[in-house]
């Protein structure tokens, strides 16, 4: 479906994407994690046709993006991470705007824009100026919007950020229909465990690099092999950290006024093997739990597990 | 067959905005002010020397003036912000992956903007009435006024297109486009008035024709005079072309017929800046091989 290779673009003096390339197949949601500014964007507005590559190709269905402009933006949808809207525009106008951009005869419209509008629920708000929508609205109505001529391939630059955890339940369910009707998706995001439940596959990018690359199971598996895991007992933090100590799979122990954190590579099993262990030596415990790492340190274990 | 998107959405919106409604009861105020005034001050002077219906022809003139004033003063402002205003909306890159060509998408805001000058430029029609009542002036001359009128207003458009095009900010955009037609109407007439001192400092003779005959030729004021002088009679320009010497063979019919090259020379620079924000508006430009 897609392939990047060796892509390379410069800002100047800034490489944003050095050296990129990926496989994306058909039917696939592929998430790219990365921190801010690791390139995301930028590959993306390249894949869309909206950014000159320094170097490298990219072919979608074998066709190089930058000689057959027109047939590519029959097959990409794209949605931008930043847009906007029209403000003298009904919702049906908008999305009727589109369509003609696209070539779509007038006939067509209004059952294809209904049906659109009925996959990302907003039926409802046909004729409500789109101004007036939320910013989760908005932002399903311009996924509606990258809809329009029915391309195979979506690429989605955070759709998914500035929405409350409800719109992005919302959003996720939307996508897993889109990859039901078969289309492929490349989704950004910077926080991995939300496309961990959507993406079938995931590639943590970093400086312009694709830094690893596979199935959420893979990229799973590695995490586990070296996370942090903080515990909090009610009374006894002594005999709590001795006994840690004397644990298999730990390593680090940091004690703070009322918890320990520590880094753990064990399996899920080897971690309740280890709590259960603990609750036997009669130290009572509060909570125990992974600690929410953002993406850099998440990153960090996932290089740290390549080098190994 | 298909309307431009970009133009149906405009005009959508526009008749929706009542700032446009707004600024073209302004355009129509200001016109009709200045009918006005000229038949006040007529009036007055009738008492005087008695009322000259042949008066009225310079009431046209002065109307077509003002019209051409006007509209090279709107249209910067209508189009200047066509392309760098998605931008600034952050619209733009949703257009520009569609399947509409940049050629379409730039001729679908010049037309669009164009739609509203020529609104502007139909609802001052009736105050022209005054002068057909008169007589003196035919309806073709006067549609064949606002054909000039308009293609000098598109002219003024593609410039506004391009530079929004290549400007982010759009007032910036404005600014040059104000600073472009402000150099072809008064910077050409103050370049050909240094050209022709200077020539006598050096030479002490008449300069010739050909310098003041290509440096105005994109000058709407002397086209527009042109038009005047080729529907009243008047000798606007010839007067002026005179001074640089004498006209024999072609230049005598350019100098009579000066509108005709310069509507030429407004066709030309129309497609060059059409190309020109064709080209500027595609992200990948610079296409490597
Ligand atoms: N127009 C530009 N001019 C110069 N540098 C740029 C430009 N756009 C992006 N960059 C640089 O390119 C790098 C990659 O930026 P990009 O926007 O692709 O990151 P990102 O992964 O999308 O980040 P985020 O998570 O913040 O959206 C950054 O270092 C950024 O500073
Ligand atoms: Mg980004």
């Amino acid at each position: 479906m897609l392939e990047i290779k060796n892509l390379v673009k410069k800002y100047g003096m800034v490489t944003a994407v050095n050296n990129f390339n990926l496989v994306v197949k058909k039917g696939s949601i592929y998430g790219f994690v990365g921190p801010n500014g690791a390139g995301k964007t930028t590959t993306m507005k390249i894949m869309a046709g909206l950014l000159p590559a320094t170097s490298g190709t990219i072919r979608i269905d074998g066709f190089d993006v930058t000689e057959q402009s027109k047939l590519l933006k029959q097959k990409i949808g794209y949605m931008p991470d930043f847009f906007g809207v029209y403000d003298d525009l009904k919702v049906m106008e908008y999305m009727d705007f589109y369509a003609g951009t696209y070539y779509i005869p007038y006939k067509e419209r209004p059952a294809l824009i209904n049906s659109l509008l009925e996959i990302v629920d907003l039926a409802h708000k046909k004729d409500a100026y789109v101004d007036s929508l939320s910013r989760g609205m908005k932002q399903r109505l311009c996924l509606s919007r990258s809809l329009v001529h029915d391309p195979d391939l979506l690429i989605l630059d955070e759709p998914a950020s500035g929405l409350d955890p409800r719109a992005r339940v919302e959003m996720k369910e939307i996508l897993k229909q889109l990859q039901t009707m078969g289309k492929t998706i490349i989704i950004s995001s910077h926080i991995l465990p939300e496309l961990a439940e959507i993406c079938t596959e995931i590639g943590i990018i970093d400086h312009g690099k694709l830094a690893a690359e596979g199935t959420v199971q893979e990229i799973m598996r590695r995490l586990e092999k070296n996370r942090i895991l903080q515990m909090k007992p009610l009374k006894h933090m002594d005999k709590l950290c001795q006994v840690l100590q004397e644990q298999p799979n730990i390593v680090d122990i940091m004690e703070s006024t009322d918890y320990v954190e520590f880094a753990f590579n064990g399996t899920d099993e080897e971690a309740s093997r280890l709590l259960a262990n603990i609750i036997s030596a009669e130290i009572p415990i509060l909570s125990f739990k992974e600690k929410e790492g953002n993406l850099e340190e998440i990153f960090m274990r996932v290089t740290g597990g390549d080098e190994k | 067959m298909m309307m431009n998107p970009v133009l149906r959405r405009e005009m959508r919106t526009s008749l929706r905005n009542w700032r446009v409604f707004g600024a073209i009861m302004l355009y129509v105020l200001f016109v009709a002010g200045g009918a006005g005034i000229f038949l006040y001050v007529n009036m007055f002077e009738s008492y005087n020397y008695g009322f000259d219906p042949r008066n009225m022809v310079y009431l046209y003139a002065i109307l077509c003036a003002m019209q051409m004033g006007l509209v090279l003063i709107t249209t910067p402002a209508l189009a200047a912000g066509s392309i760098s205003g998605e931008r600034e909306r952050q619209t733009l890159d949703l257009l520009l992956v569609t399947k509409m060509s940049q050629f379409s998408i730039v001729i679908g805001k010049l037309v669009s903007s164009m739609g509203l000058i020529l609104l502007m430029v139909i609802a001052t029609l009736p105050i022209f009435a005054v002068v057909f009542y008169f007589g003196g002036v035919t309806l073709p001359a006067l549609l064949g006024m606002i054909g000039f009128i308009l293609l000098t207003a598109c002219m003024a458009g593609s410039i506004s297109i391009f530079f929004s095009c290549i400007f982010k900010r759009t007032v910036i955009s404005i600014v040059m486009v104000y600073l472009v037609i402000g150099g072809l109407c008064f910077g050409t007439l103050l370049a050909t008035a240094l050209y022709y001192t200077s020539y006598w400092n050096l030479y002490q003779k008449d300069p010739g024709l050909i310098v003041p005959i290509l440096l105005l030729v994109g000058n709407p004021g002397v086209g527009f005079f042109s038009v005047i002088d080729g529907q009243l009679g008047t000798n606007f320009v010839e007067t002026v072309f005179r001074i640089y010497g004498t006209q024999n063979g072609w230049t005598n019919w350019v100098v009579k017929n000066y509108w005709v090259v310069n509507a030429a020379a407004n066709v030309a620079i129309i497609c060059f800046f059409l190309a020109m924000a064709t080209y500027f508006v595609n992200p990948i430009k610079g296409k490597r091989k």
